[in-house]
This record gives C-alpha cells, structure tokens and sequence, in this order.
C-alpha cells in the first residue's frame, strides 16, 4: 500500500539571479537570460509521508533555509514541482515579521489573523501562546525589548498554537532555554503523534535524531545523502568516506564481536571478542553504549569508565565485557568499541587503534526489547521504620 | 471566482494587511490612530492658511473664504490620497520585507494597500468639506452619490501605477526617495491650487489630459457644482486605470520572482 504523502518536492530548482547597480535597469527592462545567477537548488527531490517529521541537514549555505522557504510557497522555484497537502504553518527565519513596536500579544494576534483564525479562534489561540510561552506579563510589553530567547519562544508558541498538518521549521530548536527546548520537543512530537508532518531544517544532527527517521543531507544545493536519520548525521558530520583514522599496525579485532542482537533489560549482558596485537604497546580497550533512535536521539547510555588493558605483547587474547543486569531501558542502542593506547607524546591523550562505531558507519547495533516504561530497579534495598 | 489571478481569500488577505499597515503606521505614538486624521487636518490647515492669507488665490466666482476653503480642499483631498498612496505603495514591498519572505501571499497585494492608505485623508477632508456647505448653505446632495466611483477610480490609477513603482524600488531604492519630490513638482504643475485658465488657452487641451488633474476634477464637479464629471473625463480614466493597473500587474508579476534575491 502507498504510503500517504503529506509534502512531495519533485525535481526542485531554483536560483538567484545575481544583481548589481548595472544588471538591475537590465533585469527590470529586458530578459534575464544574460544575467550572472547563483544556484541555489538543483533537482531536489523528496517525500515527507504523512506522520513524520524529515530532517535536513547541511552547513550553512547549502541552501537548506531556500529550499524550506520553496516548500512553503514563499518563494517560487525554477522548476520543478512541490504539492503540499493540508494547513501549513512555517517558521522560516527568527526574525520577528511585522512592527517591533508590536507587543507579543498584538504579534501573535497579527500572525494568526494572516493565517485566517477568526476571533473567537484566536481568542483561545492566544491564551495558549501567552501560556505555553511563559512570556507572562512581558507579552503585553514591545517585541523590541524582548531579548533573542524571548523571541523565539513568541515565534515558536505562536507558529504551533494551531493544529497544522504541515510544520516547517527552519533552525528554531537550536534557539531558548533548555526548559523551553524540552517543550517543544514534547509539543512537536504531540503534533507528529496526532498526524502532523513536517520538515525540520538544522546543522543540528541531534535535534534530527530526536524527530526524524529520515533524513537529508543537502550540499551545495543538492542532496548528497537520503535515508535513516542517523546515518544521515553521520554523513554530514564526516562525509561519505572519512572515518576516524586508526594508529595502523599495532592491533585490530580479528572479526566482528560476538553479542546478543537483543535482550531484554535486567538480563546480563555479554560481548565476546577476538583481539590481535601485532607490535609491543599498551592496549587497551574501551566500551561506550548509545541511545540512538529515531524520535527519541541520542545519549550516551553506559560508558566504561576507564581504559580497560588487553596486552602489551603481541599475540592474540579474547576479551569479555560483562554488564550484569543492564539497566537500560528498552530502546534502540548502539555499541562502540575500540582499541586504544596511550599517546607517547601527550599524556592524557589515547590513540585509536581499531573499533567499531555508528560513526564510522560499522556501529554494533543493539536492541532493547520489552515493554517501554516498565521501569528498571537499581539494585537498591530501602528500609523503612516508624520512628 | 477569481479576478485577474485575486481570489476570495487573497480579498481576505487585502483587509488583513489594510487593517495592519494603519496601525503599523502608527503604532508606538501617543495618539496612535488619532494621527490618522490629525495628520491630514493640519495638512489642510497649512495650505489653507498660505492661500488665502498669504497668497490670497484670486477666483472667479468664489469670493469670500469660505466658498474658497472649500474649493480648495476639494481639490487638495484628492491629490493627498493620490500622494500619500503612491508614497505608501512605492515603499510597500521594501518596508514589508519581513513578510515578504515569510508569509506565502501575493505581494501584489501590497501596493494595493499602500493605494488604500491614501483614501484615509480623503474621507478626512470630505468629513469637513460637507459641514462646511452646509454651513454655506449651499450642499448640492445627490451627485456626491458618485464620490464612490470616484475614489474607485482614484484606487485602480494608484494601484496600477503603485505597482509599477513598489517593484522597481526594490531593485532601484532611490524611487522611493525621490517620488516625494516629483510629486511636488506634479502638485504645483496641476491645476488643483489654481483653475486652469492661468495658463495660455493654446496648451489648456493638453493639460487637460493629466490624470491628477483629472481624478482632482472627478471630485470637484460633485462637490462643488453637484454635476457629475465630464463623460469624456470618466471614460478616459477608466481606460487610462485599467491599462496602467493591468500593465502594472504584468510588470509586477513578472519582476517579483526576482524580489527574494533583493530583500
């Protein structure tokens, strides 16, 4: 069965014309066809389905907030198709639109009003801007002596007051107090649970994790990479082929570790693997579990403390590393493991050997089965008594 | 139902942003909309005061200051609204440039508000104008009926040439600057302070044809005389303002695709 569609961009252009003192009379009086422009978009192509939020991720540039503005008909592309279905609402820039002199309650008024709210709608819109925003009694004061964060909790509460199908948001997570940030999170994802879609467009790789499942890198005005989040995040941060470089020659994992792909938490886990060391030196090895999952994001879950020593004569030696009754809550995880010595020249600095990581694209991929919210014990013992 | 790419909702949209760009205009002064209507009193007062204590204007047929005062702010309303309309549409794409690259709406749009803005001014002078014939007990009722073509009139010619200069100001800023100057130079060049007899009857025809002038007489006819305007005045404005708010629409259109590498 098709999946519904909620945003679909097909085969996307768009440019800029490049204009100076002299090419503008030639811009307004004959064709453009002879004028210098600047591509910003080329043959972008994607689908948002409906009930999920997708990430793009590129570095500043890249065209990502141009191609944000296209889906949302603020400007108009070259070519291409885009087909938006339902009630839009987007957040292309922080920049509050309107008269500074606007108070928060009268700029929240405004938006809704170019939205088309009636009044009674916007009577009860409002209240929930004025209390999702927690501007207080500063929503009756001038947008101009509000400081940045102020703002963008004025912009945010307002452009997702109203149920949307359609969310763009362009960067605004990154902006506010982690006490707002968390809000939206949990509002967001309220939207998205309820049917919502969207397109969250950041250099942020975290805030992707945390709402998408898939996601785009975008490069120069093209799409370099499509698919899981993750995989997404770890193409922007280290392109397509660059891994962390490993001190060759010294050790290496003679094959893939050997672990249960699940478990069930409170079960003790096990990881066995092969090691080889082929030059003298202090190897040692180091485990560290991640949360990584879409619409959650990403954490570190369990990390060993310390370096863990393997050998110092080459030859081969099995390594285990035993988690007694994990204590991680059920959920999708990743294991990174790797071989490290210390760094002859700085002291508190190791050299990697070998591993394996998300990042490099060879991470160990744990699931965490069971029921969510269970709870896990630590293994703890209360004693109560009447005093 | 769609008329000339404007539906229902970008009607909707056209109150909306009206209702905005009044109060924007104002807001953060003390007497806020207040001003609205100060504004152009004061206006009045001025060139009211300077024609007819300081350069007493000499005209035929309306001796005393009264019949005078109204003949002339029948004359300065209009060229107000035309002026303060075309001022307001030629900055109106440049000074909403936040919505512009926020909102998804026809900036067309947006030189017609400007247009709108300047009625402002005219309904404040006809709200003294009429009281005052009254008082001079010479109100000649039915035929300001027609004050509402007229403005309609005045709308699509301010409109359509709005159009024309809202987008070239956003690639070429100094129209927005220099438009006040020239549109003094157009008020003393009508014949609104003063009749057209003052200039030699060889090129009066040829005058004739300026659109500010015209649109100025399309109210004053009613106003003053209770006579609708000349059928030749009405069928040549009409055709002028359709062509020049089509032409403007075309322009328009045609150049806003480029707005977004300018705002």
């Amino acid at each position: 069965m098709p999946q519904a569609v909620a945003v679909t961009c097909q085969g996307v252009s768009k440019s800029f014309v490049l204009i100076d003192g002299g090419s503008s009379w030639r811009l307004l009086f004959a064709s453009r066809k002879d004028l210098p422009v600047f591509d910003a978009l080329q043959n972008i192509s994607f689908d948002v389905p409906k009930g999920q939020f997708v990430g793009i991720l590129g570095r500043n540039g890249a065209g990502k907030s141009t191609l944000l503005r296209v889906v949302g008909g603020v400007y108009s592309s070259d070519q291409g198709v885009v087909k938006v279905s339902g009630a839009l609402s987007g957040l292309y820039e922080l920049g509050l639109v309107g008269h500074p002199e606007l108070t928060g309650r009268q700029y929240a008024e405004r938006l809704l009003t170019v939205h088309g709210f009636s009044a009674a709608e916007r009577e009860i819109m409002i209240a929930d801007i004025h209390d999702f925003s927690e501007l207080d009694d500063r929503f009756d004061d001038p947008v101009l002596t509000y400081s940045a964060g102020m703002g963008a909790r004025l912009f945010f509460s307002t452009a997702t007051a109203g149920h949307y199908d359609v969310y763009l948001l362009d960067e605004i997570l990154s902006v506010g107090d982690t006490h707002f940030q968390s809000k939206c999170w949990r509002r967001l994802r309220d939207r998205v649970a309820n049917g919502a879609s969207g397109i969250l467009v950041t250099h942020d790789w975290a805030a992707i994790t945390k709402l998408c499942e898939s996601a785009y890198v975008l490069e120069k005005g093209t799409v370099i990479y499509s698919g899981p989040a993750e995989k997404a995040a770890r193409h922007y941060l280290y392109g397509e082929n660059a891994m962390e470089e490993y001190h060759e020659g010294v050790a290496h994992f003679i094959d893939t570790p050997d672990f249960p792909a699940q478990i069930v938490p409170g079960d003790d886990f096990l990881l066995k693997g092969k090691v080889e060391i082929t030059s003298c030196s202090d190897v040692g090895v180091v485990m560290v579990l991640e949360r990584l999952q879409p619409g959650f994001g990403w954490e570190t879950a369990l990390m060993s403390r310390g370096v863990t020593p393997v050998g110092t004569q080459p030859g081969r030696y099995e390594v285990e590393v035993v988690i007694p009754k994990l204590p991680v809550e059920p959920g999708q995880y990743q294991i990174s493991l790797h071989l490290v010595m210390p760094d002859p020249e700085i002291a508190s600095r190791r050299i990697a050997l070998d591993g394996y990581s998300w990042l490099n694209g060879n991470g160990l991929p744990l699931e965490v089965t069971g029921e969510p919210g269970q709870g896990l014990s630590l293994v703890t013992s209360w004693n109560v008594e009447r005093a | 139902m769609t008329f000339a790419g404007f539906d229902r909702r970008d009607l909707a949209m056209l109150k909306n942003l009206f209702k905005m760009a009044l109060g924007d205009r104002f807001l953060g002064s003390r007497l806020g909309l207040i001003w609205a209507v100060l504004s152009p009193l004061m206006l009045m007062g001025i060139f009211v005061f300077v024609f007819s204590f300081v350069f007493p204007g000499r005209l035929q047929g309306r001796e005393g200051t009264l019949p005078f005062v109204i003949w002339l702010i029948s004359g300065y309303g209009p060229w107000l609204a035309l002026s303060e309309g075309l001022n307001s549409a030629t900055s109106s794409v440049v000074g909403s440039a936040g919505v512009v690259k926020n909102v998804a709406f026809k900036s067309e749009l947006l030189p017609i508000v400007g247009a709108m803005l300047g009625v402002v001014p005219l309904l404040v002078s006809f709200a003294i104008l009429i009281p005052m014939q009254v008082l001079e007990g010479n109100f000649h009722g039915w035929a300001i009926l027609s004050l509402p073509f007229s403005v309609m009139l005045l709308l699509v010619f301010v409109s359509g040439v709005g159009l024309f200069l809202s987008a070239l100001n956003v690639f070429v800023r100094d129209t927005a600057l220099v438009l006040p100057n020239i549109l003094m130079l157009f008020l003393f060049a009508s014949p609104i302070f003063y009749p057209l007899s003052v200039y030699p009857a060889a090129i009066r025809p040829i005058l004739q044809l300026n659109p500010f002038y015209i649109l100025a007489e399309c109210f004053r006819a009613p106003i003053l005389n209770g006579q609708l305007p000349p059928l030749w005045m009405i069928v040549y404005m009409v055709i002028l303002s359709g062509l020049l708010f089509w032409g403007g629409l075309v322009w328009f259109r045609r150049l806003k695709t480029f707005f977004d590498t300018r705002l």
